[in-house]
């Protein structure tokens, strides 16, 4: 409950911070009609942004600009899009960007494609031309129809800078660019009806159209939420269906893969040139790419069973991680498929150049990393942060004469009772995991011993990698969490807090499906969960604060 | 002892043969320059075992200008903003560095015999990497650091004290200069030895050498990443060579015509190099490299003919950026060829040569569509002049001058390499 408290804080700041307090008043007007109320808001992603701006104004729009930073709740950066603001410093990034965005809009070689009428004259107001856009794009950019306040401040806007300027087209780009950097469009604001403590149909379009294509709703989705489909399971199904069909999906889901595998870690590592010269720039992207491709074409385009994600031999490499993986590349392409023979020791995701390379040290693997890493992302476990006394000395000795394998540091720094308790869970796991180095390329030994690769899970005895794919893809907490995450990806909630409740149907379709992605993505979106949206709270200690802030923006 | 002598023979006789399989390692050039062996402790001016004067000096131009048809304040006139405002020379004295003649009239690059010879500082030092071409070890003047007798690799001794070249191995002017060339994508020379015994010991082995168009790629440290992938096409820089091996070191048999990429470092020198009856001998490192010599004799006036005619400027920027004297190499060349007598004349028209290269291991693959050739960038004057020498120094009749250059300069491309003057990109078939 405290999240909702949070949100509905961020309402208040977010306006507040966008200086925008009129059309905050506007959106507040919309939202809290006697019907409705605001259940939350999702501030955009780098990526929804970037791809709803080419959807609505075409690829050719050139996107410049820093994004706010995201941050990772319960696994997952979408759903911290509930709780994030926009801070005053960011605030003025995105008005930056609006306003190069509206300013190619409007120019002389794109205004004849992306505006649809013309001007009376260009050097002086026209209201008629000036609302016909502003409201065709405020439509889109706000995911749904502009008030009538909305229009006419827009067009309001656009005439007074029209008239002082001399220029038609340099209004219609202000007002342009006070939709785009409006939080009408930077968060995505769900509101819903409080008669069932569902979403309304425009935040149900938004919300199908972000999980299945990482976009702003299409057109079809938009008159299916202003007649009223949006609003029947049968009409639900019918969009969802046609959402899935579209090779756009495919874009929905490697955002939802790439947040899952958390492949944003990469921007946070590095790797010591000298020991790992094969690191250069490039492999980070390519290591990203290829995951997005594994996942892509088991779950999409061969339609498998998801948990092969632990075992699978098949991959896609380029040129760059045949390099790192010592396999030769054939030029037909960017980018082959390709299938380790049984004996590389190779087993699907975890052994793929991303995972083992954005969880290790700059300089060496770390078990550890690995081990709570896989926890974390595929068993829905987190791990606690260590205590910050722990004394590190013996792991970070690799030359010591005596403990020369990483198990046997880590075997003598767990010896360490508080250590101990968190150590046992994950080492194994990373342990299982040490015939690949810091950057994924295969290794038998370490300072001249063998690696001892054999691990016991839960009860289970295992043998590297092959043998972790395998415990892991007959583990059912794989499968669950995955679908958990999904959840929690779609509604923009935590998965920490998604109960077994909120996902059970889901879950037994996706069991009785075999494991499939399209199975649960159907499941999902069309379950009542998807669209329920109790009302926030008001979290009592900040209420009084909460409170005035609101007042602040609503009255 | 008996039985240890039965149980020694029991195990000759009884052993396992040597698994025969078909085998393959690539490899790709990471450095590679001419094999000059250094005979100094450091720099590239000191004197040394091989150059006990040093390497050669700057040129004086107000001697190489002196001629008898120019008066010495026309030299002064001609050299004063070298000495006396320190300008760049090339732009003033380009056209009088090429009219250093008998006659005015003579284009001197063109017709380097019809000036006199100024002689050069040449090698002469005993030791120096390279091959017994000609099977006579009382020939060549050289042994080899690892005592081979017989050594012939008289291009070295041409150019072994020249300035730009001479240094720590890998270390030359010019040797680093190609060396961040080639790794920066001017060209990569691959190199595949296969066999089906053994790859350190197998008698029918061969060896493939090679360009691909296939850019080395720079690891985090700046040296070409191990394990890349490179096609290797089978152009005019290509050549195919029947070896053995033993302990790791591969013998090539001589090749009539052995072609290889050239050593370069400028768009427009790179290319093919021939060397008549070429070999190759390989030795495989302990980190999985290559260290390796190639060798043969190299025509000498294709040799001149490719470093005087290839840029811009002409045989100048030889002179004036890396301190040759194209008539005095020309010369030398011509003194010091030692194979390949031309059929009619007797006399040497080529000079026995040996290239040393380091490799990375590659998966050197054959392509399975065909690939585009990045061909090397030439000129039309550069052509024109290089016919006009051909013509001079086969006939031994003085060619006429050319026409100035017109048009435009060469451009680099946006991928660093240079653009091939408007001419598309030659396309190989995979089984050329």
């Amino acid at each position: 409950m405290k999240d909702t408290g949070i949100r509905r804080h961020t309402i208040a700041i977010a306006f507040a911070c966008a200086g925008l307090m009129n059309i905050a008043l506007e959106t507040a007007s919309f939202a809290a009609s006697p019907a409705n109320y605001v259940a939350g808001l999702r501030r955009l992603t780098e990526t929804e942004y970037r791809n709803s701006i080419a959807d609505i104004f075409g690829s050719a729009i050139d996107v410049q600009g820093r994004f706010e930073p995201e941050r990772r709740v319960g696994g997952l950066l979408a759903s911290s899009s509930a709780i994030l603001s926009i801070t005053p410093a960011g605030f003025e990034g995105y008005s930056k960007m609006a306003d190069r965005i509206a300013a190619q809009v409007v120019d002389e070689k794109n205004r004849g494609k992306l505006i649809s009428c013309t001007p009376k004259t260009a050097t002086a107001p026209d209201d008629k031309c000036a609302g016909e856009a502003v409201s065709h794009y405020g439509l889109i950019l706000f995911r749904r129809p502009l008030t009538g306040a909305e229009l006419k401040a827009r067009t309001a806007l656009a005439a007074s800078i029209a008239k002082s300027s001399g220029n038609f087209y340099t209004g219609l780009r202000y007002a342009l660019a006070s939709l785009i950097s409006s939080p009408q469009f930077l968060f995505r604001v769900e509101t819903a009806s409080a008669k069932d403590n569902t979403l309304d149909n425009y935040s149900r379009a938004a919300r199908l159209s972000y999980l299945f294509w990482d976009t702003t709703p299409d057109a079809e989705l938009l008159a299916a939420a202003q007649n009223g489909a949006l609003a029947t399971p049968d009409g639900v199904s019918r969009q969802v269906d046609r959402l899935m069909a579209s090779p756009r999906l495919e874009t929905g889901m490697r955002a939802f893969f790439a947040d899952y595998f958390e492949l944003d870690t990469f921007g946070n590592i590095s790797k010591d040139p000298t020991i790992y010269p094969k690191f250069m720039g490039g492999v980070a992207d390519s290591a990203k790419e290829e995951t997005l491709r594994t996942a892509i074409d088991l779950t999409l385009k061969r339609n498998g069973d998801m948990r092969d994600l632990m075992t699978t031999r098949k991959t896609f490499i380029n040129r760059t991680l045949a390099s790192i993986y010592g396999v030769p590349f054939k030029f037909n392409s960017d980018w082959m498929p390709y299938e380790f023979p049984e004996d590389a020791g190779r087993s699907g995701l975890l052994t793929q150049v991303s995972m083992l390379g954005m969880f290790s040290h700059p300089g060496r693997s770390s078990p550890t990393k690995r081990g709570v890493a896989v926890l974390d992302i595929f068993l829905c476990q987190p791990t606690p942060n260590p205590p910050p006394n722990v004394d590190f000395s013996i792991i970070n000795d690799v030359s010591n004469p005596t403990l020369k394998t990483v198990r046997q540091r880590l075997m003598a720094h767990a010896t360490n009772g508080v250590c101990a308790s968190c150590h046992t869970h994950s080492d194994p796991i990373g342990l299982s995991l040490e015939q690949f180095d810091s950057i994924g390329v295969r290794r038998v030994q370490e300072n001249g011993q063998p690696i001892d690769v054999s691990a016991t899970l839960q009860g289970q005895n295992f043998v590297g990698a092959t043998g972790l794919g395998k415990v892991l893809h007959d583990n059912p907490k794989v499968a669950a969490c995955f679908a958990r995450k999904a959840y929690a990806y779609g509604v923009g909630a935590s998965s920490e807090r998604v109960s077994a409740a909120m996902v059970r149907t889901q879950m037994d379709s996706f069991t009785a499906g075999g494991y499939r992605l399209p199975v649960l993505l159907k499941a999902l979106a069309t379950s009542p969960q998807f669209f329920s949206a109790p009302p926030p709270e008001q979290p009592k200690v900040e209420q009084s604060k909460t409170k005035t802030a609101m007042n602040d923006v609503v009255h | 002892m008996k039985k240890a002598v039965l149980v020694t023979a029991m195990t000759v006789l009884f052993a396992a043969p040597a698994v025969c399989a078909p085998w393959v390692r690539g490899y790709v050039v990471g450095n590679y320059e001419p094999a000059f062996y250094y005979g100094a402790k450091t720099g590239a001016t000191d004197p040394g075992s091989d150059c006990p004067k040093g390497a050669n000096p700057d040129n004086n131009y107000r001697q190489i200008l002196k001629t008898a048809w120019r008066s010495d304040d026309e030299v002064r006139q001609l050299t004063r903003t070298v000495t006396e405002t320190g300008k760049d020379p090339t732009a003033v004295m380009t056209n009088a560095l090429a009219h250093r003649g008998f006659r005015k009239d003579i284009e001197t690059y063109i017709n380097p015999f019809g000036a006199p010879d100024p002689g050069v500082q040449e090698v002469t030092g005993k030791i120096a990497e390279g091959f017994d071409l000609d099977g006579n070890a009382k020939t060549g003047g050289f042994t080899s650091p690892d005592g081979r007798r017989g050594i012939d690799n008289a291009y070295y001794r041409v150019m072994g004290c020249g300035n730009s070249y001479r240094g720590v191995a890998y270390q030359g002017y010019l040797s680093n200069r190609g060396n961040d060339k080639m790794l920066e994508g001017l060209y990569t020379m691959v190199v595949r030895v296969s066999g089906n015994q053994d790859p350190m010991n197998d008698s029918n082995a061969r060896v493939e050498i090679g360009y691909s168009p296939d850019h080395i790629v720079k690891d985090a440290m700046g040296n070409a990443v191990s394990d890349y992938s490179f096609r290797i096409v089978k152009t005019a820089q290509y050549s195919s060579l029947k070896a053995t091996i033993k302990n790791g070191v591969v013998e090539t048999e001589p090749l009539a015509e052995l072609h290889m990429p050239a050593f370069a470092w400028y768009e427009t020198n790179r290319g093919e190099a021939v060397l008549f009856k070429g070999r190759v001998r390989l030795q495989m490192q302990p980190d999985g490299g290559l260290s390796g010599l190639a060798g043969g004799y190299q025509d000498f006036r294709m040799v001149y003919s490719k470093d005087t005619f290839n840029v811009p400027s002409g045989g100048q920027s030889r002179e004036t950026t890396y301190y040759q004297n194209q008539i005095a190499m020309y010369y030398a060349l011509k003194r010091n060829a030692d194979g390949i007598p031309d059929p009619k004349t007797g006399e040497n028209t080529a000079i026995s040569t040996a290239f040393r290269f380091l490799a990375r291991p590659a998966f050197v693959v054959d392509p399975e569509t065909p690939a585009v050739i990045n061909e090397p960038l030439t000129s039309d004057r550069a052509e024109i002049e290089r016919a006009l020498f051909w013509k001079a120094v086969t006939t031994g009749a003085i060619s006429p001058e050319p026409a100035r250059r017109t048009g435009p300069r060469p451009q680099p491309s946006k991928d660093g390499l240079q653009v091939n003057n408007g001419a598309s990109p030659t396309v190989a078939s995979a089984d050329r």
